[in-house]
């Protein structure tokens, strides 16, 4: 196990390096540079002298040996555009919010989502599943930011009961969350519906109904175990995702998460801040990855983590 | 008596309409006895047996009959809701009949270990703490022959070979001594060489606790040792019955002849393995007259028109089949089988 750990994390270190090298070449392939915007007219001197200072003037190989001497040491300089702030600033002045807002939409979705797939296998109604076949058909296929303009129309400016400008008291969360967990939530609810009908017809459900075991702790004991594994899979992914900020939601929000913060360092050319971001969110994602993939050996006792 | 079946039927639904998968099956069954059940995949034996217990899939459905259990009435038409029925019948599993599958390789949860398995059927029908039902589960492991017990029950299925497991799942069923045991096809998805050591762990374990047995099975090999009785089934129906040596060597059902006919012989001449020619009816639309008609090389012409009632051969034996109305021609009886009265006769 400790080996494994061991073993996946050097492999996400070198996930962050390809990661690294990919998003530094893309980002220098994008005309432009942080000085030369068409909004930005500076004289010729002032952008030489610039370039000079953040050491943009040099081959692109030394920019490039220089940066990821940076990143590895965690030390990503100042914003280019943000004049005096540093990336880990900006990083821990976005986060926390993209943070709180993933977090509560996550455990939101897996709530729901389980709690309405469990209902729909187990009911014999076809009604029930069929209005659940059609809500999560178009959880699935509305895009997130058609639901929060819904939703800002209807609870925040015709009838309005809920905020829709930032993240200020919890029932600021309310609109946001919802928003971001429509998609989620039908994903889970399909999943967990599915694989617990599959779960249901399996042989060693006989078995345990043959033991006189009651209906509930069928479910609860045989099933649920054995039936979540797919849903894991799904929300590990789901998960990074998720706390990681989205552009748009934050946008209509106007929450200053990292999403938004990610977007805005890109149209600015901010390479430092870039670069930083990336690196940032590539520790989560691969934290989060292996941290699902702990979980589900720990879920099905076949799964072994030493290969 | 220790059950009683009368006028079963089950049905299937499927999207091409209904399958009438049991029809119109009687039978009994005393205490300590081993009854065998022997008939071709897909006769309905598994459904009749499903039936007893409530353990249909989701499309099947007990249509009509009675079943009694030890003087208790439980068939699910003598319920009035699905509730009260599955209430009832969760105090009976497990506890006055226990159930033994065909594959041990997917009747085992893969995700809960042995121990937990077993102690589950402890845990459900008796007031005991976990400790007890874990020292029980120990002593069941040791009494179907399983070494290194305390390491097993904390193994998952996947750690375990498929005679193992088989083992595991008759620990299940006879973990608190139950009356009756249900054995459908416990050997037929192991090795040959597990197969004889299943058999005898379930047969000594039986006959110390004195369970009776219904075995399910087509190995006619396994009923000729096991069983004290035997119901011979085809297409959903009993079409002979009595003491397991009035049907191995005084059978008087063409059917039984065929199954008797298909068993390879290993001292015989080196001839031709004999198969019974076509397939099962499709019990979509079940036959007007005999179901074995098609298939029948004694056929009357009445089996096309009416099905036989049984016609008594001793006070043990039935069969139904017209050739034993007395106004039936006499046929010729296949060489085999004679044989096989050659030596009935010669015994009593």
């Amino acid at each position: 196990m400790t080996s494994y750990v061991l073993k996946r994390l050097l492999y996400g270190m070198l996930t962050l390096l390809v990661l690294a090298t990919v998003v530094f070449f893309l980002m220098k392939s994008i005309p432009g540079s942080p000085f030369e915007l068409e909004d930005k007219i500076f004289p010729q001197e002032y952008i030489d002298n610039l370039n000079a200072k953040y050491g943009l003037d040099q081959p692109i190989y030394v920019q490039y040996f220089n940066y990821m001497k940076n990143a590895l040491t965690g030390n990503f300089d100042n914003s280019m555009v943000m004049t005096g702030m540093s990336v880990t600033y900006i990083i821990g002045r976005s986060f926390p919010a993209s943070l709180k807002l993933g977090l509560c939409a996550f455990f939101f979705s897996l709530i729901v989502g389980v709690a309405l797939g469990t209902a729909g296998a187990l009911s014999k109604s076809k009604k029930f599943n069929y209005v659940i076949s059609v809500i999560t058909s178009l959880g699935i296929s509305v895009p997130n930011f058609f639901v929060a303009m819904l939703l800002m129309i209807l609870l925040g400016v015709k009838i309005p009961v809920l905020p829709i400008v930032g993240l200020k008291t919890p029932l600021h969360y309310i609109l946001p969350t919802l928003a971001l967990s429509f998609n989620p939530i039908s994903m889970i609810c399909r999943l967990t519906r599915n694989s617990l009908r599959d779960v249901l017809s399996q042989d060693y459900i006989v078995l345990a109904r043959s033991k006189g075991t009651s209906e509930r702790r069928i479910v609860l004991k045989h099933c649920l175990k054995n039936a979540f594994l797919p849903v894991l899979t799904y929300s590990g992914p789901q998960f990074s995702a998720l706390i990681t900020g989205s552009f748009v939601i934050e946008s209509l929000f106007s929450i200053p998460g990292i999403g938004y913060e990610f977007v805005s360092s890109v149209s600015g050319r901010d390479y430092t801040l870039i670069m930083g971001l990336a690196v940032f969110l590539g520790v989560i994602v691969i934290l989060i990855n292996l941290l699902t993939d702990i979980l589900s050996a720990i879920l099905s006792p076949q799964i072994k983590l030493e290969k | 008596m220790l059950l009683e079946v009368n006028h079963l039927s089950t049905e299937f639904k499927t999207d091409m309409g209904s399958v009438q998968a049991v029809r119109d099956v009687s039978f009994t069954l005393n205490s300590g006895e081993v009854l065998g059940i022997v008939g071709e995949s897909g006769c309905g034996k598994s459904a009749m047996m499903r039936s007893i217990l409530g353990l249909l899939s989701e499309n099947g459905q007990v249509t009509g009959g009675s079943i009694v259990f030890d003087g208790q009435e439980i068939g699910r038409t003598a319920f009035s809701s699905e509730k009260e029925y599955t209430h009832k019948m969760n105090t009976l599993r497990g506890s006055q009949i226990g159930m033994v599958f065909q594959d041990p390789m997917t009747f085992l949860n893969p995700s809960l270990t042995i121990g937990a398995q077993i102690e589950e059927t402890i845990l459900n029908h008796n007031r005991i703490s976990r400790q007890q039902a874990a020292a029980r589960a120990l002593e069941l492991l040791k009494m179907v022959g399983i070494h290194d017990p305390e390491q097993r029950l904390k193994q998952y299925p996947f750690q375990l070979s498929g005679g193992m497991r088989q083992r595991i799942i008759i620990a299940i069923a006879i973990a608190n001594e139950p009356k009756l045991i249900i054995a459908d096809e416990p050997t037929t998805a192991l090795d040959v060489t597990v197969q004889a050591q299943v058999l005898n762990i379930l047969k000594d374990v039986c006959a110390r606790l004195k369970t009776s047995i219904i075995f399910i099975t087509h190995d006619l090999g396994i009923i000729a040792e096991l069983a004290d009785r035997v119901a011979v089934m085809y297409a959903g129906k009993i079409v002979e019955y009595g003491q397991v040596d009035e049907i191995f060597y005084h059978p008087q059902h063409p059917y039984t002849w065929g199954l008797l006919q298909s068993i390879p012989q290993v001292n015989g001449e080196n001839k031709e393995l004999y198969a019974i020619p076509g397939n099962p009816p499709d019990l979509h639309t079940p036959p007007v007259g005999d179901a074995f008609y098609p298939r029948n090389p004694y056929a009357l012409n009445i089996d096309a028109v009416l099905q036989p009632p049984f016609f008594k051969v001793t006070n043990t034996h039935y069969a139904a089949t017209w050739l034993l109305d007395p106004r039936a021609p006499k046929v010729d009886v296949p060489e085999d089988i004679r044989e096989r009265y050659a030596k009935w006769k010669k015994h009593y």
